[in-house]
């Protein structure tokens, strides 16, 4: 019993829990045993040139989704209030570490971006672990909007426009882009006036529009996303060789592990590019499962969404589903050159113990979520029987 | 909270008069924004579902086809030609591939005086000059041409970025001067230039590379014709191994393979000489040596096997480098011993005997009159040696040749009539070529028949070899006669194409042996000429232990306005062993300089010299009543 506690992905409450709870726990579990292999097959042929042996990307990923379990059994059982209130403090903190990553003796860049700061061994990107708790104050602001002053509306919307401009800054568009979406579609579900929101809308493709015309290596990026075969050996590689890998797929795929472009041609395949090597091994069927899956998974959230009755909890499964679902699809919108290329990495496949840690715990969001619909109905006692009782057991 | 939602509440009281009810709590208006929020997750689903289906079922085939032909891009034809190996299987031409070097600064990991320490040393080049390469421009830098695969091997083993390598295959001639005037070369278009890349291209050329796709490697082209049943398989045994180590080298692309898979014995088969290197080593210093100490024009020393036919060295100067033919003056790029003619002067005298001893003119102990000058209408001929000599009046036929004796010769020629004469050297098929398998051979130059008979003058010059001209090799081919009991064999150097496992797979054809001198004739002068070697001019080539025949040749140039000037050509030929006749040594030095330059003290030595290497090499034995 004990024993057992210890092992993350064990948890004997299980039994209690809603349906939705169950089946998204399963679901994400699933999906992130999935990604696992799928991380195996495309990073192992890299790991061997660069390291001498093939596992060492899973053998890193592996630990980070053991730290992400932990963090998603202790989110799964403390109530979504709490987290709310606790998350404004962990936003502050790594707010602070995006801005540290700023400073230059302290960050870390990569392929011409700033955003990681080393930890021991490891570099964690403050950007992604951001995201979860941007979920729960956008939650936080949006749920409230119609009882907050307009002083303190636009206090947090500064703040978080603040933040946003401090992850552009990096430079990191991509993370940026999937913050401000996720924060926007919290505001739509929220219902918050359609005007406001056009007019939002519009002022982040104003940005982007300025941002775009200001720095030419986004000018180029565009431009090559319009027409990647202009220049297929140059700016247009990355996407050209991803369109390859998807390509050569077929219907059925080359089978696990036997993709090709993944062994010369496509760059960064264990992280951002990693659904080019999926769709290569599995082909269409593959794709088309994997599409169901995250088809499935969005309306478990929409199902949890609708049934929870407090706003703020209903906007938080909104923002988790957002988060996790939309920012998978803007990564193989990324790799399919329906979207320019960005790097933005698939939740729960692509290698990264930030993008990890994040993912799971915005998945255990959700699954937190769903937990409250049985919880929101009889509230006083339940909660709190629940709150004390797993934290005990807990070995954090 | 209480206190911010009054404050909101009255706030909004005061300033927006719309209905507070509509924004707040309204699940029915909430769920369908939610509902709305998904709906967008869905389409954008949907969306990636439709392109993913255009990607990879409309587009697959045309998108597979391209990765797979990227992939196929970089394989470089490994092999092209044939090798070509002496008779020990020594490389004399190999393909290979070598690889030019690229730098892209702008995508260098290191910065770019770390890079400029890192390549020194293997590219060969000093680090400022690399510095000041790599600042030249961000991308796109030649580097540096020709690189070998193990320089190649040690790069790629540093993982550098910002370097990109261009295989190219490219003829390799390891020996480099030793064979090019035979050999040849390709050039860097592939296409062949010079001597045997030429003459056996048909044999040399691999399947031409772009006829050949995986699809149908079935259809190769079999270049030398029907090998032997059994041979095939057997190369196919051998083709992982490969012959020197040259050919060693990895095959990363299973496509080569296959490509080449159903070709195997084509590419491991190699073009066979019948030169030793290490034969035509010895000769190609040693000519070097006598035509830099006499400052002489050009020169050349062969060496036939006189049964066969077969040349064992064929040394040439000038010679040049076939790896930097680009480099070359074209004059030395043909070999000037089988494309130029020369008047051989006295050592065509052996020839002569030979011819009148086989009419029955004369016989062996016979005695003529040498005069030391004759007469013939305006022409006055003399001994070279009349100066010091004078006349020497009856002497032997043997001694004819001892003291090459210009006007004993002639009067032994004298006994025939001019038209037979003739006759006797169109037998020989002195006016043809010898049929040697290297191209542009030059064909003697006589004078024609009815010119021939009316001067007698003509004759006469031609009784010691002078007023007509032949190819050094066509003098080995008529030497060779003597030498093998009177067979007229065609000179080569090209044995066959031998697979790996030393199976000949294919031999040219050569015609079947003329002869015009019968065996007594041939021994006959051999002993004269043996004493030519042992007690005569030819003294500077006598080897102890060995019996050597031989005949000195001091040849007077003729003039581009027909006259003879000071130029001279001098020669030398030996035969060995006297016993049993087996090689036919000739060295011609064309234009030595100095007063002492003649057949005996310039040539002479050099076919001493290459004797010595030659009964070393070819393990001949001394002979038995050879005199020391």
């Amino acid at each position: 019993m004990n024993i057992a506690q210890l092992v993350p992905w064990i948890d004997p409450t299980v039994g209690q829990w809603s349906a939705e709870a169950r089946w998204l726990r399963w679901l994400t579990f699933v999906w992130l045993g999935s990604g696992l292999l799928i991380l195996f097959s495309a990073s192992y042929a890299v790991s061997v040139t660069e390291h001498g042996y093939g596992l060492h990307y899973v053998m890193v990923q592996l630990l980070w989704v053991a730290i992400g379990l932990v963090i998603f059994n202790r989110i799964v059982h403390t109530s979504l209030d709490r987290l709310i209130q606790g998350s404004g403090i962990v936003l502050l903190v790594l707010v602070g570490l995006v801005s540290l990553t700023l400073v230059p003796s302290l960050g870390v860049t990569v392929n011409g971006a700033t955003r990681w700061l080393p930890l021991g061994p490891f570099m964690i990107q403050p950007s992604e672990l951001l995201k979860p708790c941007l979920v729960l104050q956008g939650a936080r602001l949006f749920g409230r909007w119609p009882q907050l002053t307009w002083p303190s509306r636009l206090t947090w919307l500064g703040i978080f426009v603040a933040i946003l401009a401090l992850i552009l800054l990096q430079p990191n568009l991509s993370t940026a882009a999937i913050c401000g979406l996720t924060l926007w579609l919290i505001a739509l579900a929220a219902g918050l006036p359609y005007l406001y929101l056009l007019l939002t809308a519009g002022g982040g493709l104003l940005t982007a529009t300025v941002s775009v015309s200001l720095k030419t290596y986004q000018r180029q990026r565009i431009v090559s996303f319009l027409d990647p075969w202009a220049d297929p050996g140059n700016q247009g590689y990355q996407l050209v060789q991803s369109l390859l890998a998807v390509g050569s797929g077929g219907f059925w795929g080359q089978g696990f592990g036997l993709s090709q472009q993944k062994l010369y041609s496509l760059p960064i395949q264990y992280t951002d590019f990693i659904f080019s090597v999926f769709a290569e091994e599995f082909g269409f069927v593959g794709c088309l499962v994997l599409l169901t899956v995250l088809g499935v998974y969005a309306s478990l959230a929409l199902l949890v969404a609708l049934r929870l009755k407090q706003p703020l909890h209903r906007l938080v499964a909104v923002g988790a589903m957002v988060l996790l679902v939309g920012q998978a699809l803007l990564n193989m919108g990324v790799a399919t050159g329906l979207l320019p290329t960005t790097g933005l990495p698939f939740p729960l496949l692509s290698y990264g113990g930030s993008s990890m840690v994040a993912s799971l715990a915005t998945a255990a969001l959700l699954v937190r979520a769903a937990r409250e619909i049985n919880l929101d109905m009889p509230v006083p006692l339940r909660r709190r029987w629940f709150k004390t009782g797993p934290q005990e057991s807990l070995p954090l | 909270m209480a206190s911010s939602a009054y404050s909101n509440r009255r706030r909004r009281r005061r300033k927006q008069p719309r209905p507070p009810a509509v924004v707040p709590f309204n699940p029915a208006a909430n769920r369908v924004r939610i509902l709305l929020v998904w709906g967008l997750l869905v389409l954008s689903l949907v969306a990636i579902a439709g392109r993913l289906a255009w990607l990879q079922l409309a587009q697959g085939d045309s998108l597979s086809s391209l990765a797979q032909q990227q992939r196929l891009t970089s394989p470089v034809e490994r092999q092209v030609r044939h090798s070509i190996v002496d008779r020990q299987g020594n490389v004399i031409a190999v393909d290979r591939v070598v690889y030019t070097l690229y730098a892209h600064p702008q995508l260098f990991d290191l910065s770019i005086p770390e890079m400029a320490a890192t390549l020194s040393p293997l590219l060969e080049s000093p680090e400022s000059n690399l510095i000041s390469q790599f600042s030249q421009q961000p991308t796109g830098i030649r580097l540096a041409d020709g690189l070998p695969e193990a320089t190649v091997d040690r790069l790629r083993a540093l993982r550098l970025n910002g370097l990109e390598l261009h295989p190219q295959q490219q003829r390799f001639y390891p020996q480099q001067q030793l064979f090019a005037p035979i050999v040849g070369f390709v050039n860097f278009d592939g296409q062949p230039q010079a001597g045997l890349e030429i003459a056996y291209q048909d044999q040399l050329a691999l399947t031409p590379a772009e006829a050949v796709s995986p699809a149908e490697t079935e259809t190769t082209l079999d270049t030398y014709g029907p090998p032997a049943p059994g041979s095939s398989t057997e190369a196919a045994v051998n083709d992982k191994a490969s012959p020197g180590g040259d050919r060693s080298v990895d095959q990363p692309n299973k496509n080569t393979e296959s490509n080449t898979a159903s070709s195997e014995l084509d590419s491991t088969a190699s073009l066979r000489l019948t030169l030793d290197s290490r034969l035509q080593r010895t000769a190609q210093q040693e000519l070097q040596a006598v035509v830099d100490r006499h400052n002489a024009k050009r020169g050349t020393v062969m060496v036939m096997e006189a049964q066969t036919g077969e040349m064992l060295a064929l040394a040439s100067v000038p010679t040049y480098d076939p790896n930097q033919y680009f480099k070359t003056d074209p004059e030395a790029l043909k070999t000037w011993a089988v494309s130029d003619l020369y008047e051989p002067g006295s050592t065509f005298k052996p020839i002569n005997i030979a011819i009148a001893l086989e009419a029955g003119l004369i016989s062996p102990d016979e005695v003529v009159n040498d005069s030391g000058q004759m007469q013939f209408g305006e022409w006055k001929i003399r001994n070279h040696d009349y100066a010091t000599a004078g006349g020497r009046g009856p002497i032997s036929i043997t001694d004819v040749l001892k003291y090459s004796s210009n006007v004993g010769m002639v009067r032994i020629m004298q006994k025939m009539p001019a038209a037979d004469y003739f006759t006797w050297l169109q037998r020989l098929s002195l006016d043809r070529p010898t049929g040697i398998d290297l191209p542009a051979e030059a064909t003697a130059q006589m004078k024609d028949r009815e010119q021939f008979v009316r001067s007698r003058v003509e004759s006469a010059t031609t009784a010691f070899g002078q007023g007509f001209s032949l190819s050094p090799i066509k003098m080995v081919q008529l030497l060779g006669t003597l030498a093998n009991g009177g067979k007229l064999v065609t000179p080569h150097v090209v044995s066959g194409m031998v697979t790996e496992a030393d199976n000949e797979v294919w031999a040219p054809d050569r015609p079947q042996p003329k002869t015009v001198f019968s065996p007594e004739t041939t021994q006959q002068v051999l002993t004269m000429m043996e004493a030519v070697v042992s007690e005569g001019t030819g003294d500077a080539a006598k080897l102890s232990g060995y019996r050597i025949g031989g005949k000195t040749g001091t040849a007077q140039k003729a003039t581009v306005s027909g006259g003879y000037g000071r130029g001279r050509v001098t020669s030398f030929v030996g035969i060995l062993p006297i016993e049993s006749p087996q090689y036919v040594v000739l060295a011609v030095i064309d234009e030595p300089q100095g007063d002492d330059a003649y057949g005996s003290t310039v040539a002479a030595p050099l076919v001493k010299k290459v004797i010595e290497a030659l009964v070393v090499l070819e393990g001949v034995p001394p002979s038995a009543a050879a005199t020391p």
